[in-house]
């Protein structure tokens, strides 16, 4: 599995360059439910009734540049794209 | 394992003493299994105690196993172990194997108690 995470010094890989099937994986015990990830992507990301994120099991290529905004923004870093297995 | 749609458990059989209600007994077990939540996570922390309330409404006979199975899908692979998961198929095979008790609660009844009122309620507070 590629995670691939982006932070201030080392800009050489976009977040999830490489994952060839990418979706979103939440890390559980990081999230907080701030939501950033739903604002963002309101079709995509679902919440719960606690406020936490619901993500698809898989992502359209079209979704993906918006999922990458999300894995960067998330405050907890919290949100990966990681490769699905098909 | 898998291919059977089986999975690996906490490998604990607790045997029922004759008469012990499988709905009451597993809305208590569910009860405890909410409060060993470590609470790092926020579908279990708040998942597995609304799912022991809602198997508990069952077991005193309101509410309906809608949402009970709509709480199983929010706690289900949404936290770093396997606790709510666990915790999720106990509930998901009460509801597959007696589908029916909790109406008969909601009736005022039990399969499993006898005459003299169940082990699990004292004859005080059985409801007709």
């Amino acid at each position: 599995m590629h995670i691939f995470h982006l932070d201030g010094l080392t800009q050489l890989a976009r977040i999830g360059d490489g994952v060839v099937n990418p979706k979103l994986r939440v890390d559980w015990p990081l999230c907080c439910g701030r939501g950033l990830c739903h604002e963002l992507m309101p079709d995509v990301v679902a919440l719960d009734e606690w406020g936490y994120p619901i993500v698809p099991d898989s992502l359209e290529s079209h979704q993906v540049a918006d999922a990458r905004e999300a894995v960067r923004v998330c405050p907890t870093l919290a949100l990966r794209l990681v490769d699905a297995p098909r | 394992m898998t291919e059977a749609g089986l999975a690996l458990g906490a490998g604990i059989v607790l045997p029922l003493v004759k008469g012990a209600c499988t709905l009451h007994r597993t809305a208590q077990i569910v009860g405890h299994l909410a409060d060993e939540s470590a609470g790092r996570c926020g579908p279990c922390l708040n998942g597995l105690p609304a799912l022991a309330k809602s198997i508990n409404e069952l077991d005193r006979g309101w509410g309906s196993s809608t949402r009970a199975e709509q709480l199983i899908r929010l706690v289900t692979k949404r936290g770093a172990c396997a606790h709510p998961d666990g915790t999720a198929r106990l509930v998901l095979s009460l509801l597959k194997g007696w589908p029916r008790e909790h109406l008969a609660h909601g009736l005022g009844e039990c399969t499993f108690s006898t005459s003299m009122g169940s082990p699990n309620w004292p004859a005080s507070e059985m409801v007709s």
